[in-house]
């Protein structure tokens, strides 16, 4: 089996004033999902972040819960006795199997043809750097309150909030965006506390283990750097250096720069979609393959870097740092 | 003990950029440092003297061989040293003051000198005085530089923090490495 294919794709979706009955069938329709190879769980709304929101339109719980995926561009199943002329319906008598084929049809639309799971939280997604877009948004979640400028890159905050609590916040799903102009942006400059570089936002968000990335690119493309990103040396482990190093010369699959470099997968998966995302990924065609160093000299040279490296405590992926 | 050929680190920049202090960072022994005193016009509230002609250090290897280290002088009339310095040096950092008004014309000239003196080494650009430089941005910088065909590690250091020159060197560190594995010239 080809490790593509056993990649299933993790969804979670969230019940919002469903009776008792079309509950219970919901989440006997999820188990049978995991036969088309999807993994579902399924919570209460507002309890975590979610993909796809479950909701009767007849109770007042469940109503609000619609407004708010609409907000957050949330695909919406209703089950209830009241038909929506905009959102998929289902009777709260529909069987399981009917209410399974209506998920896996969701969740296909939501996952698309790459085997990936689904949407990036509503900051997230105004930060990516690998879209055409540009504009100004302004981002607002609590007392957090920002603008983020995409054409010129950066991310000015309008309220005194350290950076570390926006990064935590950041896979929030329930950032509120509203498009603004210039104008606007001009008139409350007086209101910006600190700003910093979206680029270097995703790869402070790289050691934040918490933020799912997975999201940030579809597909397995191979990878390469444009340019060396902007690192703050006090919060990147060093370990990525020999990774973002075989990014800066040729471009990878994740797989063998994970091989190439000593770091686990996963890892490196993560450290790719951040590449992508702070839109420093280059369109370079060629895939780089290992090749030891073969002259005497580039053999010596080889050693004196493993040599002075483990003296700086780097660790390289080499017959030095055996 | 025994030396070898490309144990040898060399810091280049222009004056203030901070090359007698990071030498001095990661050293395990006290530098050789050719201070003067700056003249009356030169000085400023942090910088009184200048390094005339190069700092010299040493870090000891696991093996017991040494590391050189050397911090050499941007300034042209001084080029003179620049190749004894860098024959087989193991890699180049470029130091660049963030407030210079030249910063970039600066950087590209001593990494073409330097690239040409030693094409085997390894590059890696260091911004100092970040912090004091309120207009500066590293992603525009880098671009600059990109456009001008210098496609490196670059990165904020304060040169008083042992840990940034750390990483810096870590980073040019990776990248030879890097090259060398894929056998780039």
């Amino acid at each position: 089996m080809s490790r593509r294919s056993s990649v299933k794709p993790r969804i979670t979706i969230a019940t919002a004033g469903l009776g008792v009955l079309p509950e219970t069938r919901l989440k006997v329709a999820c188990t049978l999902l995991m036969a088309d190879r999807m993994q579902v769980d399924v919570v209460a709304w507002g309890a975590s972040e979610a993909n796809i929101l479950v909701a009767d339109n007849a109770s007042l719980e469940g109503s609000l819960a619609i407004d708010s995926a609409r907000q957050l561009k949330l695909p919406t199943l209703t089950l209830g006795r009241t038909p929506s002329s905009l959102l998929p319906t289902l009777s709260p008598t529909a069987t399981v199997k009917d209410i399974a084929a209506e998920l896996k049809s969701l969740i296909r639309s939501l996952v698309g043809e790459s085997g990936h799971a689904p949407r990036l939280s509503p900051l997230l997604e105004q930060l990516r750097l690998d879209h055409p877009a540009g504009g100004l948004q302004l981002m607002e979640l609590g007392l957090v309150r920002l603008l983020v400028n995409r054409d010129s890159g950066v991310v000015h905050m309008l309220r005194r909030v350290p950076l570390e609590d926006l990064l935590h916040e950041a896979g929030n799903p329930y950032w509120h965006s509203t498009a603004v102009t210039p104008e606007w942006a001009e008139q409350h400059r007086s209101d910006v506390h600190a700003s910093h570089s979206i680029e270097s936002i995703w790869w402070r968000l790289l050691e934040l283990s918490q933020i799912d990335l997975a999201q940030t690119s579809a597909r397995e493309a191979p990878v390469r750097l444009a340019a060396w990103p902007e690192l703050d040396a006090q919060v990147i482990d060093p370990q990525w250096l020999t990774a973002l190093a075989y990014l800066m010369h040729e471009s990878w699959h994740a797989d063998a720069l994970a091989e190439l470099s000593g770091i686990d997968a996963g890892m490196i998966r993560r450290l790719l979609h951040v590449v992508v995302a702070s839109g420093l990924a280059s369109q370079a065609p060629q895939v780089a393959q290992a090749k030891p160093a073969t002259s005497n000299a580039a053999a010596a040279l080889t050693g004196s870097i493993l040599k002075v490296a483990k003296r700086f405590g780097l660790k390289l992926f080499g017959i030095g740092h055996a | 003990m025994p030396d070898h050929y490309h144990n040898k680190l060399v810091f280049v920049g222009d004056m203030g950029a901070g090359k007698t202090t990071a030498v001095r960072s990661i050293s395990d022994v006290e530098p050789v440092s050719t201070e003067m005193p700056m003249s009356v016009g030169e000085r400023t509230d942090t910088k009184s003297t200048t390094t005339v002609a190069l700092d010299y250090s040493t870090v000891e290897l696991d093996d017991g061989e040494l590391l050189h280290i050397y911090g050499v002088p941007g300034q042209k009339y001084l080029d003179f040293m620049w190749p004894m310095v860098c024959e087989g040096a193991l890699g180049i950092i470029v130091l660049v003051n963030a407030g210079h008004p030249d910063k970039l014309a600066t950087t590209e000239s001593l990494l073409n000198e330097f690239s040409r003196m030693a094409p085997s080494a390894n590059f890696a650009i260091g911004v100092t005085h970040a912090d004091l430089a309120d207009d500066f941005s590293l992603i525009e910088f880098r671009n600059a530089l990109l456009r001008a065909g210098f496609k490196l590690p670059i990165m904020k250091v304060d040169a008083r923090r042992p840990e940034q020159v750390d990483f810096l060197i870590k980073a040019l560190l990776a990248y030879s490495y890097a090259g060398s594995q894929l056998q780039i010239a």
